[in-house]
């Protein structure tokens, strides 16, 4: 099959969901309280006067990809850089742009300068209103390299006192190919009235302007996560971040686990860095799934300069697993389940109305992601989960949270299974990766 | 698409009567405007939300809006056209706004319908398609998801034909060189 027919073929199917989509039955009902709420007189809406400096944390790109960014602490412009960037800043290093682009409104979007090297691409830019109302103004950047190959990035702005700029740090999630040497910023900006108006910024690397050189190291550390392993590759050291990269599965391994149906999506795998027995800012990190396997990154910042001993350490480790088996539940008493090592117990069944009712605890990482109930062979879906209590538990010197909620189904009967096809948990590994000395 | 809903819908004396009223304030006569499109309205919120919840919050947000400013529909007719271009624009400005709040705690358990018979190919479509910028994503997904023709989606995104198709083209490219890369058959 060629890629044409197969695109159109994902597409189609795509379709049909559109065309089989379920409306939500009380529509109608929360448009009215919606418009119930409108007083019937127009009001003007006060717009409280936003704190002079404001910190932004931004992420583009659709989040296909779970990104977790973690904001840094954040006074005056220059501080909108790390430690790091700003030594290269002052330094002189990375590449002068400055260009711009103007809406027909006067609010402009300046291209100040980049920063390029191994692990990514940092745009530095401004964004101006004469006006002095730039939060307000909703400008977003999209950054395409060669061919129109598209860039998720995520960075941190600061408004100006008089709310006339704003700028902006950015950086890509992913390195620039080698030859990748003409860079556009597709620039959208949406008016107050709703229309939109489009820009473009587009200017040539300087590969030798790029800040300096990276240390890549080859980890190929695999470590065992009970059924499943995960593989940490490389470290890759730039001037300006570092950054770890991994895979949980290959394709390989993927298509047995498509055919089995006992698949396992990762949703976090928090790491440590440890520069000389002091942490490194965890910056981002993602974990994406396509048809390579899965894969993760988790960047941190950049090494102090003079490093000696670098630590990795695994932490956490956060997945969605298949399960997909059933589970006999005692109506009159307490039913203790284990499901792939995760301790659920169920306290009690209750009907109510028509419904069955079932509250159960777990530690409060493990969540049944997909369940059903089956009555007298039957099998219902989840209607809700009533939210319960939370108690932490304090064995020896480490602490669980237990919680305790209630899942309701439509349905009554006398035989109950419960349907347990997926759970998600989160397990603590807190192990040393990989762990080496700079000389 | 939209065409054929504006003459269906907005010839009739019965629509134009309702944003008459609907103009004076009337509430209902809105309401009742919106519901005789409710899958119309409700799958395009979903094209861009992804999600139930998310999608109807948008379409409340979005009738509290036509009421507060039909009062400046110049052309009663044009009433489809309009309230979907302020969806849309609602959309994005909600999409915006969660991206700056990504919360990880609201997630509880979920149940639902295996959809796909192939979820690798369906997660790499997303994937791809999320990474396209959102004015090729959208004439993507308005075109194949919804069905609109051209002139329907130059008229809710507000951009001339010849733009609905030059941003069609490159962004199914995109899209083809994004999978053709990397997709192993």
């Amino acid at each position: 099959m060629n890629i044409l027919s197969k695109l159109d073929l994902l597409l189609n199917e795509e379709k049909g969901e559109f065309d089989n989509i379920k409306l939500p039955n009380d529509m109608e009902n929360r448009l009215r309280s919606a418009l119930d709420e409108v007083p019937e007189k127009k009001k003007k809406r006060l717009r409280s006067r936003v704190a002079a400096i404001i910190i932004v944390v931004l992420l583009l790109g659709y989040n296909i990809d779970t990104l977790a960014y973690y904001g840094k602490q954040l006074i005056g412009y220059e501080n909108l850089m790390t430690g790091t960037l700003q030594e290269l800043n002052e330094m002189g290093k990375g590449q002068l742009i400055n260009k711009s682009y103007t809406f027909t409104d006067g609010v402009s979007l300046v291209l100040d300068g980049v920063m390029l090297d191994d692990n990514q691409l940092i745009l530095f830019y401004t964004i101006k209103d004469p006006e002095g109302d730039v939060e307000n103004k909703d400008v977003n950047i999209y950054i395409e390299g060669s061919f129109g190959r598209p860039f998720s990035h995520g960075g941190q702005g600061q408004i100006s006192e008089d709310g006339t700029t704003i700028n902006w740090v950015m950086s890509t999630n992913e390195a620039l190919k080698f030859f990748e040497k003409t860079i556009t910023l597709d620039l959208n900006y949406r008016h107050d009235n709703g229309d939109y108006e489009y820009g473009e910024i587009k200017f040539k690397l300087d590969r030798n302007q790029a800040v300096g050189k990276s240390l890549r190291m080859d980890i190929n550390k695999k470590i065992d996560l009970g059924n499943r392993s995960l593989k940490v590759d490389t470290m890759v050291a730039s001037p300006t971040s570092t950054i770890v990269r991994g895979k949980v599965q290959n394709i390989f391994e993927l298509g047995i686990d498509y055919l089995t149906k006992h698949r396992i999506r990762p949703q976090e795998i928090q790491m440590e860095l440890i520069a000389d027995g002091e942490k490194v800012d965890n910056q981002a990190s993602g974990v994406s799934t396509d048809n390579k396997g899965i894969s993760f990154y988790t960047r941190f910042d950049a090494l102090p300069t003079d490093t000696k001993n670098i630590e990795l350490r695994l932490i956490k480790f956060s997945g969605d697993h298949d399960v997909k088996e059933l589970f006999e539940i005692n109506r009159d008493g307490l039913t203790d389940l284990n499901v792939l090592d995760q301790d659920i117990r169920i306290n009690e069944v209750y009907e109510k109305e028509g419904k069955t009712y079932i509250n159960f605890t777990t530690e409060d990482t493990t969540l049944l992601s997909r369940v059903y109930l089956i009555i007298d062979g039957q099998r219902f879906e989840l209607e809700e989960t009533i939210p319960g209590q939370e108690e932490k538990i304090v064995e020896g010197d480490s602490a669980k949270i237990l919680y305790t909620r209630t899942m309701s189904f439509k349905g009554r009967g006398s035989k109950l299974q419960l349907d347990i096809q997926r759970i998600s948990y989160s397990k603590v590994y807190d192990e040393l990766i990989y762990s080496y000395r700079l000389d | 698409m939209l065409d054929t809903l504006i003459r269906e819908g907005g010839g009739g004396v019965n629509t134009i009567d309702l944003v008459k009223e609907a103009k004076n304030g009337d509430k209902e006569a809105l309401l009742a405007l919106i519901m005789a499109q409710q899958v119309e309205f409700y799958k395009l919120a979903f094209v861009y939300m992804k999600n139930e919840d998310d999608a109807m919050d948008v379409l409340q947000d979005m009738i509290v809006i036509l009421y507060e400013s039909i009062s400046r529909l110049k052309k009663d007719e044009a009433f489809y056209s309009w309230s979907k271009t302020i969806l849309v624009n609602t959309c994005k400005s909600k999409l915006k706004k969660n991206k700056k709040l990504i919360s990880i705690d609201e997630i509880r358990e979920e149940s639902y319908e295996d959809y796909s018979e192939n979820p690798v190919d369906k997660i790499l479509l997303e994937k791809y398609l999320s990474t396209l910028s959102i004015k090729h994503q959208e004439v993507i997904k308005l075109r194949y998801y919804l069905d609109y023709d051209y002139d329907t989606i130059s008229k809710v995104l507000k951009i001339p034909l010849g733009t609905v198709k030059s941003r069609l083209n490159a962004g199914m490219n995109k899209l083809k060189e994004a999978l053709g890369g990397e997709y192993i058959e």
